[in-house]
């Protein structure tokens, strides 16, 4: 028989309410975390289809690939853009790490309970969304994991691209290179790409469902459908990094080329 | 619903008095034979009057409208009175909800924090003026009235509470019914206190902003709230909040 262990354990922490003076400032800070967090996290999926798209320029050979680089380059558009982004996942990482159980002893009750409402043992009729395990809790463990994942990849992936754009370290020239993207994917980070692809697709989806979800938009959708759509989203970006990465990579050869009779 | 094969179900319910030294927590088990339409609240109250009379738990209403008879059903959070045993498995686990204060073994204090939460988050109308038994009631618009009766329909069983990760971690958050409660208010056109008077109250860390928004709390609501609707509305509200000024002292 089940120890009755955990509930007795568990702090019981609503005995009493403390009730702290509120706070104006505390919570005006809250509030500019929260956006900056969710604000973040939405410029950074705007940010990275824009990049599946330029990086497709691919789709149309190394030229297309080159010639794109160079206008960015050359009207200066790409270094503040590498520049901001890189700020942008920094504070998005600092800003949503805020949300995670410091504390050990909090993790082990989150998981006690998680445990406890993922071992119900019927289908419970309840609101919208009843599930077992609890989906959306379940959701958001893994945007978690996923997010730290991207946090070690994402920052070795920003830190190739600045030497690229800053410096002349690889290629002829200051910027991006078709050619040494190309080498450099093709001799194993394409393996190294399609997991950060895979990681980005679970992370940002995720993150859509929940921003959409905590502002009310679609509030007249219900949550699986809300959840159908992140699906479909999350799905089209793999499906179109993937593609763009199997050209990268050699796989496939650019299907645009000859549009700039290369 | 026929229930010709009635079961023979198998309870095991948490014990602990801790108002007695000589108690230690542990879980005891019963068998108890199903009737039709049996609920938890007819399945307890038969334990106690037949196997052990110092069994404890809450009932008033049986009829999921007092919000006393809250606990952990199988690990999650639901009304005794409103769970059918035909709805579970033949071995049904039975804990007093978290969070609470624990009377004694499935009896959880719930009274004395929605109180506390009530008057923290002061959660009543101040008048706009004085109260005139002659003048002609003010007209409410039809939607507000509506969702003012949605938020309004919470009977306090704290189950959203105990289902919380972040109530159950954090003492100083208002949860899932206290955000609730603050939405009813600031709806409310009688009330003459304006956004930027609740800012503090629900735009920090202990308001919503706390919360992760994974709605557990709206997944085991027994009343099914729409919770979700609150807090994308305090969300919302905490936009203009940090423009909106306090209302004028009352006069
Ligand atoms: S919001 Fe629902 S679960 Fe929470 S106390 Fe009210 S009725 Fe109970
Ligand atoms: S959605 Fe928010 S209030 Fe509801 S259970 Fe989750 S953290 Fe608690
Ligand atoms: S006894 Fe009143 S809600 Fe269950």
């Amino acid at each position: 028989m089940r120890q009755p262990l955990d509930v007795i354990d568990a702090e019981r922490v609503a005995c009493g309410t403390p009730a702290g003076p509120a706070d104006r400032a505390a919570a005006r800070r809250e509030l500019y975390w929260e956006i900056l967090s969710g604000g973040s996290g939405f410029l950074l999926t705007v940010y990275i289809w824009v990049h599946v798209f330029d990086v497709g320029s691919l789709l149309f050979g190394p030229e297309g690939f080159d010639r794109l680089a160079e206008f960015l380059e050359g009207f200066y558009i790409a270094q503040p853009v590498v520049i901001l982004v890189t700020l942008l996942f920094l504070a998005h990482a600092v800003a949503a790490a805020r949300k995670i159980p410091a504390r050990a002893r909090e993790r082990r009750r989150f998981n006690r309970l998680a445990r406890e409402l993922a071992g119900a043992d019927q289908r419970w009729r309840a609101g919208e969304g009843a599930e077992r395990p609890h989906e959306d809790s379940r959701l958001w463990v893994w945007q978690l994991r996923t997010g730290m994942l991207i946090l070690v990849l994402g920052s070795f992936h920003v830190g190739l691209m600045i030497i690229d754009t800053f410096t002349a370290v690889w290629g002829e020239r200051h910027g991006m290179e078709a050619a040494t993207t190309m080498e450099r994917v093709a001799a194993g980070l394409s393996w190294f790409y399609l997991v950060l692809l895979v990681l980005l697709a679970i992370h940002a989806s995720v993150g859509v469902y929940r921003l959409a979800l905590k502002w009310g938009v679609a509030a007249g959708r219900s949550r699986p459908a809300l959840k159908r759509f992140a699906r479909i989203f999350g799905i089209a970006f793999l499906a179109a990094g993937i593609f763009v990465l199997a050209v990268m990579a050699g796989w496939l050869p650019p299907p645009f080329a000859f549009l700039l009779g290369s | 619903m026929s229930q010709a094969a009635q079961r023979t179900l198998k309870f095991e319910i948490f014990r602990y008095n801790p108002e007695d030294p000589a108690s230690k927590p542990h879980m005891q088990a019963f068998e108890l034979q199903e009737t039709p339409f049996m609920s938890l609240f007819i399945a307890l109250n038969k334990l106690r009057e037949e196997q052990d009379p110092t069994l404890q738990f809450d009932f008033v209403c049986r009829s999921a409208v007092c919000g006393s008879c809250g606990m952990m059903v199988n690990g999650r959070p639901a009304l005794a009175c409103k769970t059918l045993t035909s709805q579970l498995e033949r071995t049904i686990r039975l804990h007093p909800l978290p969070a609470f204060r624990l009377v004694g073994d499935l009896a959880v204090d719930t009274g004395s924090w929605f109180r506390g939460m009530t008057e923290r988050v002061q959660g009543w109308i101040e008048a706009k003026a004085p109260f005139d038994p002659d003048a002609v009631e003010e007209r409410m618009d039809d939607e507000v009235a509506r969702a003012i009766y949605e938020r309004e329909r919470c009977i306090e069983c704290g189950c959203c509470v105990a289902s919380c990760a972040v109530a159950n971690t954090r003492p100083a958050f208002v949860a899932p019914a206290g955000l609730n409660r603050i939405a009813r208010f600031m709806m409310d056109p009688r009330d003459r206190r304006k956004t930027g008077d609740w800012f503090e109250v629900f735009a920090s860390d202990e308001g919503v902003f706390g919360c992760l928004g994974l709605m557990a709390c709206q997944d085991v609501c027994p009343k099914e709230l729409p919770l979700r609707e609150v807090y994308a509305y305090l969300r919302r509200k905490s936009l203009t909040g940090i423009l909106s000024r306090r209302a004028k002292p009352a006069t």
